[in-house]
């Protein structure tokens, strides 16, 4: 990839976040409720607060002013790297984000872990002997890790190991032990989908000559798969797995609320459920950056991986 | 003939699917020895890539159901798959038709080589992590060395400029380069045996002649047998020193290359001669009417050609077609060709006057 490529794509990028941030203020803007009469009720203990109370709280936090020069002016503020602070206490918001945030990347990393763990044995497996029990197996595994909701896996986990059988807190993020339900309620449905895709993958490959011709070579078949086969068969399973980042993302807004972690996800709920908007975009717009870097670097990883895949901008 | 390099007999290598079952090889016995160059000629679906994977025992998904197949007084139908697979890394190597399928795409050509070189040092104990590279598994410097030999080999088989290709990727190379490469795959072995299923087929006619040359050189130089498998008759004539002509699974014809290429017995070997490019006036390629593609699901009661030759008798129908010895090292699998063979040529001459020939296979 050369430089101009490389514009190119941070352009996009600039663009597609720009459309994220504009979409996610517009749709706070609609939505029922407003915040400074919610928050005035909160700090006032409950009771409605007088409308002179709220107006002044509107013209303080700039909430009179029309929508576009209300995004103008939070956007403006991002651009020099200030995410607002959050109405209810004055903590800047990226503060709060950056408070939190290592939880969750803990979170994402170790379900991503898990998921490939699962999923790259699993999917060779069904693909190496296709129909037979083993394959089956991993086939009704998948189909239910893929419809089984997470949040009530997680729920399920905590039941059954951390209440019945005690082995794992039921909540908090301390240490390896709070990390490992979390991420295995959030990897096993991952790893249904790349499991399933592994499979399609690798049956695809393993018809191709060049496995025939390692198999000549005198090759041992756990080498051809998981060098030859598995290689090629990688392509479409980063680009899922890439695509799988929104779903820990999102999943994380669930599982960290299912099992009490302080994290974006809890973060974002919470802002939501109390309208705190700066937090609330603050967020989004991080969650967005996140997403688009990740798409950005599997582009860059196929090209490692499949040397035939040129990103392009260069003919020669 | 017991110090045949391979030997193989009444091999039966069958392919069940759901349309049924297709014996692929149907009793192909044939023998090679030290220092020979055996050509197998085929028309496609004869049986010869078959015979060839089956030689290997990397005949999946068919199966062999009868015979053996004998390499240095090792039974190979029986061997255990860690046998087979120091073989295969040792003494039997093998090149396949299409060198931009045979190479991954996602290695480097060196790697790949490298690759054969290593696994016929490591003489069965493999490593994974030492294969895959990961770093403080990888033997370095013994991968390096392989790199060297890769190098070397490359410029064996004749790929120009060989210190920057080895760090090519198959889809930077030529067909004919490409080729090359996987021909220094197989040499990596230092192989008694080379198995060439239709080596040149993709390549053009210079590449083609480069290589097969190569091949000849390679018998005559280090001694290596080979077997070469091509519907061309023009490729086994250059090269080999015996030929075993297949149809449908079953050897029709087996000698000397110069024997059966001048003075062919069998009905078959004639029809295909007159098909090659040499011969084909119009008249000729009436003969080109047995040369077609081969019923497989048909029961295998007598000649697999009845039903299309010209000189098909009540006999060739009535049973098993005994193989019979026309000469010491000349085998034939037809009833009537021995007798025939004045009568056949006196026929062609009789032909242009018949209706064109093409109703034979009809009638």
């Amino acid at each position: 990839m050369n430089g101009q490529e490389l514009c190119k794509r941070l352009l996009t990028m600039a663009i597609v976040l720009l459309g994220v941030s504009l979409l996610t203020y517009g749709l706070i803007f609609i939505t029922p409720g407003d915040p400074a009469r919610t928050i005035l009720t909160q700090q006032m203990g409950g009771q409605i607060p007088s409308q002179e109370a709220v107006e002044q709280f509107r013209a303080e936090n700039g909430l009179d002013d029309p929508f576009l020069v209300q995004y103008a002016h939070w956007m403006g503020d991002v651009l020099q790297g200030d995410l607002g602070h959050s109405y209810y206490n004055d903590r800047s918001v990226s503060e709060m984000i950056i408070q939190r945030l290592p939880n969750t990347i803990v979170l994402a990393v170790a379900s991503i872990f898990v998921a490939l763990v699962i999923a790259i044995p699993a999917g060779i497996a069904s693909a190496r002997n296709p129909g037979s029990q083993a394959d089956y197996a991993a086939q009704i595994g998948s189909l239910i890790g893929v419809s089984m909701p997470n949040f009530w896996l997680g729920y399920l986990l905590i039941i059954v190991c951390s209440l019945r059988l005690n082995l794992f807190p039921v909540a908090g993020a301390a240490g390896l032990e709070h990390l490992i339900l979390p991420s295995l309620t959030l990897g096993s449905g991952m790893a249904a989908v790349i499991a399933r895709l592994v499979r399609t993958a690798m049956l695809d490959v393993l018809d191709d000559a060049y496995i025939q011709a390692a198999r000549a070579k005198g090759l041992r078949e756990r080498i051809i798969i998981y060098k030859h086969a598995l290689r090629n068969a990688l392509v479409p399973v980063v680009t899922i797995i890439g695509l799988q980042l929104s779903y820990v993302l999102n999943g994380a807004v669930v599982i960290e609320v299912v099992f009490q972690r302080p994290g974006l996800g809890t973060l974002l709920v919470d802002a939501i459920f109390a309208r705190d908007y700066p937090v609330v975009q603050g967020v989004t717009l991080l969650i967005g950056v996140i997403f688009v870097l990740m798409n950005f670097a599997v582009d860059l990883t196929y090209s490692r991986l499949d040397p035939r895949i040129d990103l392009g901008g260069d003919p020669t | 003939m017991s110090e045949s390099l391979l030997r193989v007999e009444n091999l039966h290598t069958r392919f069940d699917s759901d349309q049924g079952t297709v014996d692929a090889v149907n009793g192909v016995s044939f023998t090679v020895d030290r220092a020979e160059i055996v050509g197998i000629l085929g028309e496609s679906g004869s049986g010869k890539s078959a015979t060839a994977q089956s030689i290997c025992r990397l005949e999946a998904p068919g199966k062999i159901v009868d015979g053996s197949i004998t390499f240095a007084g090792r039974e190979l139908t029986t061997a255990s798959e860690a046998t087979l697979c120091r073989l295969r890394g040792n003494s039997i190597s093998m090149v396949f038709q299409d060198p931009t399928e045979t190479l991954n795409p996602v290695f480097s050509v060196g790697e790949q080589i490298a690759e054969s070189v290593r696994i016929h040092e490591s003489s069965g104990k493999q490593r994974l992590l030492d294969f895959l590279g990961v770093s403080p598994f990888r033997d370095r410097s013994a991968w390096e060395n392989a790199r060297e030999r890769a190098i070397e080999l490359m410029e064996q088989v004749g790929i120009p400029n060989p210190d920057a290709s080895v760090s090519s990727f198959p889809h930077e190379l030529s067909g004919g380069l490409r080729q090359r490469a996987v021909l220094a795959t197989a040499l990596a072995s230092e192989p008694a045996l080379l198995i060439a299923d239709e080596p040149t087929t993709a390549l053009d006619t210079t590449t083609q002649a480069d290589i097969l040359r190569r091949l000849r050189s390679l018998r005559d130089e280090q001694n290596t047998s080979i077997l070469l498998i091509s519907h061309d008759i023009g490729v086994i004539a250059q090269t080999c020193d015996r030929v075993v002509v297949l149809y449908d699974g079953q050897v029709m014809e087996a000698g000397p290359v110069e024997r059966i290429l001048t003075a062919p017995k069998h009905p078959y070997t004639r029809a295909l001669l007159s098909c090659s490019v040499r011969n084909s006036d119009a008249d000729e390629r009436g003969h080109s009417a047995m040369a077609r593609p081969q019923d497989h699901t048909g029961s295998h009661e007598g000649c697999p050609l009845a039903d299309h030759c010209q000189h098909v008798t009540d006999a060739c129908r009535s049973g098993p077609i005994q193989t019979t010895e026309a000469a010491s090292d000349h085998r034939l699998a037809c009833v009537e060709a021995p007798v025939s063979e004045a009568q056949s040529v006196s026929e062609q001459q009789e032909r242009p006057a018949a209706d064109g020939g093409q109703q034979h296979d009809t009638a």
